[in-house]
């Protein structure tokens, strides 16, 4: 029965946009914006009936508020902000810069980051102040309803009034979209099959780094997995855009970095683990570490006598940064320390036990906190087995680490 | 203000030049004009190299100049790429450069020498004599005629380094020469690029024409062949089908007899420079037949002489040009026309087309998909320019079907379909067709970008969701893309396999019932595809048995040195072929031994056939059956064993090993 009425609310609201889309940019493009809005996520992402009515009541809203523009402004402007009281319904706090980038961008919580459509149609909605307008009001009471604990489903909710406004974005674009075509066809049809070339330049890099094996039957499914991952290397979580764009002015780290460094969900009840030698691994290390090992039931890795971590944004005060590892040891070799920095703060040198034990530093970040940034562990000294042993064994190793929790009191 | 330009373009060329010394000196010279001398510590020749080229595309006036600008630009973002990605004489790289040690040094074509300065020494089937005592050679001439100027130029460097560095000798085989060949490789790719975008000028607007040799080159093996492995034949066999292709087609219909030497004399350098090339010689064979044609119905017996005259001019000038290969042949084998004996089998009754174009095993199309709307597009031109468009498509047709019949259809360990490298220019004309097509197209429905960005996305949220559902996403957490992106693509795969190996993966999948992400591995990995195979074996537990072992299956272990499957009371066996035949059909079974390996019986079906059923004791014992010729097709066969006794959710028998004999060898 709640299904039902959910639907029927999505096909009122859907009827809504299309008609306010079709006011601005016509049939044809509207009805396409409206076939994607349909399929790409009120169908892929199905809405619960009480999110149908908001999305419903919003577009009605939004229709009527372009409607009214030359009739009556105020009447309109009202209209165009109401759709803005949907997220309220989840709750209220504070909106802040932060927390608008984690709601739209962040790859936990981020509805443009996790929806191709979605970012489209608020892309598109840019191009119209009115539309504008409407979707700022959604952002900002959304963030301001949202907290950093919520999961993924709990956000996408927060957004139900802004898709009407994503669907008309989409009319929007689409219709930017024709006119550049109409006006350059042989570029748009260049443009269309120019991701051919990308595809290439991606499998050759990836033959370069041994994905793709030389004269071998490939499984094509490994082979696009490469190239997904060699594509975001270079540019990061597309639909991230432009929160990827100012982390990497901002902070210098490679793009790719924020979907995990860009943003801090750090809080008391939520510590940011590592678990090094995991398969996850590799979206935090830096330079200086080996590949990933087990020791009976602990994966970990080596690392070099330098060795570099990519942090997210830490809080303003006290962070405590736990690491459990086993030094390398040799009997003619002085035990072993390791001094930890962060940013500017850094921390004296801090002897190591023979095996796995747990060590911990506390530091004051001060009233700032920091941005994305690099906790660099630095150790006395690095040991090359086969130089102190009969292995054969050529790499230069300070500790094997297994595990960095930093958390805050 | 024009002064001004002047100066800023003189500077902008002298900032390119000296990049370009700097990405030549590193590789040649091991030196650097900036910075560090490593190999590939290129970024600031890279920076003034970009600030360079990207001043004089501004500044640079004149059509002619402009494409100059372009291409010099190119060059040096080629030397730029070189280094980073490590290019180096490798490969078949080293056969042809023996030919080019063995003229300069040695003034011969006896490599024996050559093989062992250059470290083939251990390649003794290389030293077997040929008739005239020679070393073997299945490699052409052409590549050392081609990269001769600069292996000349690095003899200059060399000789003077010689001097004063232990690891140079002046002798053709140090890091100069090697190197130079890679420059080589890089100039002659921007040479096929240039022939190529000329060829498309023909049939096409100047930037359709540019945009369809960027994509064709750019989004095809030929970049992996120019930037990574330069030192192969690829880049010059490229060039010279660009130039002849380019030359038959600007002279089309109206060639005077200069002219038909001339192609005559590109015609034989190309064949020097990889002998299959020569199945481009069809562009004027179609175009004399068609004056042939003409004359004898128009009863223009002078239009008749003439063309006969030309053809002779033309076929003496294509013999000229590949005397070279015939007197090196002549040298080697004592013959002026040779097959080398260590060179791949070409199987006239065996051809793989739709391998060559569709396998996950460097099929041309699946590893190089632009070149389907190269494809496309020749049938476009076909339409509009008949005769062109019909010599392309049916010499490119001839090139399927001539590398589909050669031993290693799939080139060896090769980037891509490499053997399609003369094909290239003709299908970057397809691609500018299609352009056109597309562009038209676009004109009158402009909403058909907007549309197709607007799928892109609905089917990026979809495979989302399906990630989502497989619990690929965290929704607690921040999430990889990088991880995620790779997911949605396996999940889109899964469902409906690779689009570039579309139809075949298709046909595959409707023959077989099986997704059409099976094709990948499945089709490429047929037993029997090599006709001379006599066996095909699958040994259960190892490394490679998951892409055979079907339904019914449990996880791989080891019984002291055996690896084995422990299998379900029903267990299929995938079993792909290349050809059917009578087989002899062997499975190396025992019972479970998780009741103490008490008998079981065990009946084999093949496709739905009983082929025999088996007592299995608690030791491994190897049961045969024979299998006659048609029962197993040539495509996926499942050969289904199913145990008499069952226990639920236990092994019902441990399977070793299947192993098939063909019958008929």
């Amino acid at each position: 029965m709640m299904t039902a009425v959910a639907w029927l609310f999505v096909a009122v609201g859907l009827a809504a946009s299309y008609r306010a889309a079709n006011a601005f940019v016509g049939g044809g493009a509207a009805a396409m914006a409206s076939a994607a809005l349909l399929l790409g996520q009120l169908i892929t992402f199905p809405l619960a009936a009480g999110d149908a009515a908001i999305f419903a009541l919003a577009a009605i809203a939004i229709e009527r508020g372009l409607a009214l523009t030359t009739a009556g402004r105020r009447g309109a402007l009202a209209l165009l902000l109401l759709p803005s009281l949907g997220p309220l319904t989840a709750g209220a706090g504070w909106p802040s810069g932060s927390k608008i980038i984690d709601i739209l961008f962040c790859t936990q919580h981020g509805i443009a980051a996790t929806s191709a459509v979605l970012w489209l149609g608020f892309t598109g909605a840019l191009l119209d102040r009115r539309t504008t307008l409407s979707l700022l009001a959604v952002v900002i009471t959304a963030s301001a309803a949202f907290a950093p604990s919520y999961t993924w489903q709990e956000s996408v909710r927060l957004f139900a009034a802004a898709l009407p406004v994503a669907g008309i974005g989409l009319g929007l674009l689409a219709a930017r979209l024709r006119d550049a075509a109409a006006r350059r066809p042989a570029w748009a049809t260049a443009a269309l099959v120019a991701p051919l070339l990308l595809f290439n330049v991606t499998l050759v890099v990836v033959a370069q780094r041994g994905g793709l094996r030389l004269g071998e039957p490939v499984a094509f499914a490994d082979v696009g997995a490469a190239q997904a991952r060699v594509t975001h290397d270079w540019i990061g979580h597309p639909f991230s855009f432009p929160a990827t764009l100012l982390f990497r002015a901002t902070t210098g780290l490679p793009a790719a970095r924020f979907d995990w460094q860009g943003l801090s969900h750090l809080d008391a009840a939520h510590p940011i683990v590592i678990d090094i030698g995991d398969a996850g691994d590799v979206a935090w290390i830096g330079d200086g570490w080996h590949g990933p090992e087990r020791d009976g039931e602990i994966s970990y890795r080596w690392a070099t006598r330098v060795t570099e971590i990519f942090l997210p944004p830490l809080p303003p005060g006290r962070v405590v940064i736990r690491l459990h590892l086993r030094p390398a040891t040799a009997p003619s070799m002085p035990a072993q320390t390791v001094a930890l920095k962060v940013s500017d703060h850094a921390t004296a040198a801090e002897p190591l036990a023979d095996d796995w034990a747990w060590i911990e530093h506390e530091t004051d970040l001060g009233g700032g906190g920091q941005r994305a940034t690099r906790l660099i562990l630095t150790f006395d000294h690095a040991i090359r087995p086969a130089a102190v042993s009969a292995s054969g064994d050529q790499r230069d190793l300070a500790a094997a680490i297994d595990r960095i929790e930093i958390g805050v009191r | 203000m024009l002064a001004a330009r002047r100066v800023l373009a003189s500077l902008a060329w002298l900032g390119l030049a000296a990049a370009a010394a700097d990405l030549i000196a590193r590789p040649i010279a091991r030196t650097a004009l900036f910075g560090n001398p490593q190999l590939d510590q290129v970024a600031a020749a890279g920076v003034l190299g970009a600030a360079a080229a990207v001043s004089l595309l501004l500044l640079v006036r004149g059509p002619r100049l402009r494409v100059f600008t372009i291409f010099a630009a190119l060059f040096v973002a080629g030397l730029y790429a070189q280094r980073l990605a490590g290019a180096r004489l490798q490969s078949d790289g080293f056969y042809y450069f023996a030919y080019l040690r063995s003229i300069a040094f040695d003034r011969d074509v006896n490599f024996l020498n050559d093989y062992e300065l250059i470290g083939l020494g251990d390649k003794r089937h290389l030293f077997t004599p040929t008739p005239t005592g020679h070393a073997q050679s299945a490699w052409t001439i052409g590549p050392a005629i081609a990269w001769s100027p600069f292996f000349g130029a690095a003899h200059l460097v060399a000789l003077p380094l010689s001097r004063t560095r232990p690891n140079v000798s002046a002798d053709g085989t140090s890091y100069p020469y090697r190197q130079a060949v890679c420059i080589a490789g890089l100039f002659y790719g921007l040479l096929g690029s240039y022939f190529t975008w000329r060829l498309s000028l023909l049939f096409s607007a100047k930037r359709v024409a540019a945009a369809a040799t960027a994509l064709a080159v750019g989004g095809s093996f030929m970049l992996w062949y120019i930037v990574c492995e330069p030192s192969m034949t690829h880049a010059p066999a490229m060039a010279s089908v660009a130039g002849f292709a380019w030359l038959w087609a600007a002279t089309l219909w109206r060639r005077t007899t200069w002219q038909w030497m001339a192609l005559g004399v590109l015609g034989g350098l190309m064949a020097d420079i990889r002998w299959q090339s020569a199945i481009y010689g069809l562009l004027p064979l179609v175009e004399a037949g068609t004056l042939a044609w003409r004359a004898v119905r128009g009863g223009d017996r002078a239009a008749l002489r003439r063309l006969a005259a030309d053809a002779a001019a033309g076929s003496a000038a294509f013999v000229a040009g590949f005397l070279p290969q015939m007197l090196a042949w002549k040298a080697i084998y004592g013959t002026y026309l040779a097959v080398s004996p260590i060179g791949p089998e070409i199987r006239f009754n065996d051809p793989h087309w739709a391998d060559v174009l569709w396998s996950s095993r460097n099929g041309l199309f699946s590893t190089s998909p632009i070149l389907i709307i190269g494809a496309i597009g020749l049938a476009i031109l076909a339409r509009r320019h008949r005769a062109v468009g019909v010599a392309f498509a049916l010499s490119c047709a001839l090139m399927v079907l001539f590398n589909s019949m050669i031993q290693d259809w799939w080139s060896s360990a090769a980037f891509g379909g490499r053997r399609f490298d003369g094909a290239v220019p003709f299908l970057a004309v397809g691609v500018a067709m299609a352009i056109d097509a597309g562009r038209r197209a676009v004109a009158s429905r402009p909403l058909i970008p907007a549309a197709v960005l607007l799928a892109v996305a609905v089917i990026w949220n979809a495979s989302l969701a399906s990630v989502v559902r497989a619990d690929g996403f965290e929704t607690t957490t921040p999430n990889d893309f990088g991880a995620v992106a790779g997911a949605q693509w396996r999940s889109l795969h899964a469902r409906f396999g690779y689009p570039f190996s579309m139809p075949a993966n298709l046909w595959f999948a409707w023959r077989n019932r099986v997704s059409p992400a099976a094709y990948d591995l499945l089709e490429p990995n047929r037993f029997f595809n090599d006709p001379i195979a006599p066996v095909g074996q699958i040994d259960f537990g190892g490394p490679r048995d998951a892409l055979f072992a079907g339904e019914g299956f449990f996880a791989a272990a080891v019984d002291g040195s055996v690896s084995y499957r422990p299998a379900a009371p029903v267990a299929e066996i995938l079993f792909p072929i290349g050809r059917t035949a009578p087989f002899k059909l062997m499975l190396r079974l025992r019972a479970p031994q998780i009741d103490g390996g008490s008998r079981q019986h065990v009946v084999v079906a093949v496709n739905g056939t009983d082929c025999g059923g088996f007592t299995l004791g608690a030791a491994w014992q190897t049961f045969a059956c024979e299998v006659p010729a048609g029962l197993m097709r040539p495509t996926l066969n499942r050969i289904v064993l199913t145990a008499a006794r069952r226990n639920e959710n236990q092994p019902a028998f441990d399977l070793d090993q299947l192993r098939v004999d063909r019958l008929d060898r």
